[in-house]
């Protein structure tokens, strides 16, 4: 008569003790047995699927974290609320240094982690910082699954340990300033990295001597004030199809890049986002015949009539810093650009009923046009 | 059956006949009987087969839990659906139960979590959450080690996963 154990019961009669349990209780329930467990984790994962650390996150939130590690696939860790030091506490600092070590055993056994970003972004000066990032680079390393990682701090001197890692994807490094080593050890061991996004100007020169490592880099974002001869080798990079560059350059700088990648002419997406592009440079850009989205800044509009040329594009973005109409020197790309699908223009003056007259003339695709 | 009534439901006096998994049948009247949805959906079911007076079988319920059961109901019989629908659980305060269900249910484990299942079975929601805030307080307050003890119940997770919580 009757059933022998509670473990006879089926999933949805413990579910429902769990509805009359408070959330300490639950954790406690977890601790009894695996399937208690299980259960317990069934129901909290989903919420734990993608998570932020900060500084909201309670104490009991954290303990649920923990429980469910094995859910997790993305994670965001916000270093600025791990201390030592009680005297920032008042800065919203709630989450305690011992629970960063418990973070990090955490960390170790989030085998589905596919996606981990590290951000440490106050002005406060923290005593732990790059102890903290290098525990957490120790810390995944092994997991399988960890493809993308995302670091955003000021100073991080030290984690040369991100090049521990193997299996990276896309690799994200937002800092002020990274040693070359590093960078080069990284691309090394992650023979599969597709995207890599650079700081600007956190590697200061030689850029290069990344290339040998980055046979299947696809991705490239990255931005210095440096020579072209410090990065000129990219182009070399056999499978890049995407190239960005931000931030700061010298007027010209870009000529023998854009020459270098007109002659593979492989790169499908091109953005660079500051420095108005010059005559010369123009005249490269357009001879990459592979391009289909383009991003630029002009002062000049001539130059801008020649990106007709480019008869395989399909957005373009411009952004036009000189007072007359450029409508004119549009008519080319709407005319030449049979896969044209969005012209966006910042800046500048257009004529909007000329170039929807244009684009209405055209037998292709329609264009969309966007002015901002 | 009245003709009057679109979903053929039997009068509340009218009485039915529920048969337990071991063959006992238990006369009850519906007013009783229809605290149970899945009795309700399959007297709709029969009324539309064989017409009056069907017998219910209910193969997962024994006869000693279900005259336990009937027990309650009859009990409950009166009770308003929107009253007990409308008390919240209040989340840190140990659930309420009125002193009648907590004298029915003070039965033993075995028959406690026998009489769960069968109301979950039978789709009697007051009857699950009662058993249920039963079980909830035996967990409440308690370590997991005492929560072991008293359901008895094998501890077979590796002591460092278990305590992990327990440091932060």
């Amino acid at each position: 008569m009757g059933l022998a154990n509670i473990e006879e019961l089926y999933n949805d009669c413990l579910y429902h003790i769990f509805d009359f349990l408070t959330t300490e209780d639950r954790i406690i329930f977890a601790q009894v047995c695996h399937r208690f467990r299980q259960l317990f984790i069934n129901q909290c994962a989903a919420k734990y699927r993608m998570y932020t650390l900060d500084k909201d996150s309670s104490r009991l939130e954290l303990i649920q974290f923990c429980i469910c590690r094995e859910a997790v696939e993305c994670l965001t860790i916000d270093l600025d609320h791990f201390d030592t030091a009680r005297c920032y506490r008042s800065y919203g600092c709630e989450t305690p240094e011992n629970c960063f070590q418990i973070l990090c055993q955490t960390l170790a056994g989030m085998l589905r982690l596919e996606h981990l970003v590290v951000k440490q972004e106050s002005t406060v000066i923290w005593y732990t910082d790059s102890k903290a990032i290098r525990s957490d680079m120790t810390a995944v390393r092994q997991l399988p699954k960890l493809s993308r990682i995302e670091i955003r701090a000021r100073d991080t001197s030290s984690f040369e340990r991100v090049s521990q890692l193997c299996h990276l994807e896309e690799l994200q490094i937002l800092v002020p300033k990274i040693s070359l080593a590093t960078l080069v050890k990284c691309c090394r061991s992650s023979g599969n990295l597709r995207s890599l996004h650079l700081g600007y100007a956190c590697i200061q020169k030689n850029l290069s001597y990344i290339v040998p490592h980055c046979k299947n880099l696809e991705v490239l974002k990255f931005g210095m004030p440096a020579n072209s001869s410090e990065y000129l080798q990219l182009a070399r990079l056999p499978k890049l199809r995407q190239l960005s560059y931000f931030g700061i350059r010298r007027s010209g700088s870009f000529e023998p890049l854009l020459s270098a990648l007109a002659a593979k002419s492989q790169l499908t997406h091109l953005s660079i986002d500051g420095g108005s592009l010059t005559m010369q440079e123009t005249c490269q850009l357009v001879r990459i015949q592979s391009l289909r989205h383009f991003k630029g800044f002009y002062s000049t509009t001539d130059c801008v009539e020649m990106l007709g040329c480019l008869a395989n594009l399909e957005e373009l973005r411009l952004s036009i810093f000189c007072p007359t109409d450029i409508s004119n020197n549009l008519l080319p790309i709407i005319a030449k650009c049979k896969d044209l699908k969005l012209l966006q223009i910042a800046g500048g003056n257009v004529n909007t009923k000329s170039l929807n007259d244009a684009i209405s003339l055209r037998k292709s695709e329609p264009v969309v046009l966007v002015l901002k | 059956m009245d003709a009057s009534n679109p979903n053929r439901e039997p009068s509340d006096a009218s009485i039915i006949k529920l048969e337990s998994s071991d063959g006992v049948i238990f006369p009850t009247q519906f007013r009783v009987a229809k605290v149970s949805e899945t009795i309700k959906t399959m007297l709709a079911v029969s009324a539309l087969e064989n017409g009056e007076n069907p017998i219910v079988p209910l193969p997962n319920v024994d006869a000693f839990i279900l005259n336990k059961i009937l027990i309650w109901a009859d009990h409950h019989k009166n009770d308003d659906a929107q009253a007990t629908e409308g008390v919240e659980v209040i989340p840190g305060s140990p659930p309420v139960i009125s002193p009648w269900d907590a004298n029915f249910i003070n039965v033993d484990l075995p028959i406690l979590f026998e009489i769960i299942q069968a109301a979950k079975y039978l789709e009697i929601k007051d009857l699950v959450d009662l058993c249920c805030k039963t079980v909830a307080n035996m967990i409440r307050g308690k370590t997991p080690e005492q929560i072991s003890r008293i359901f008895n119940i094998q501890r077979d997770l590796p002591s460092t996963t278990s305590q992990r919580g327990e440091e932060l």
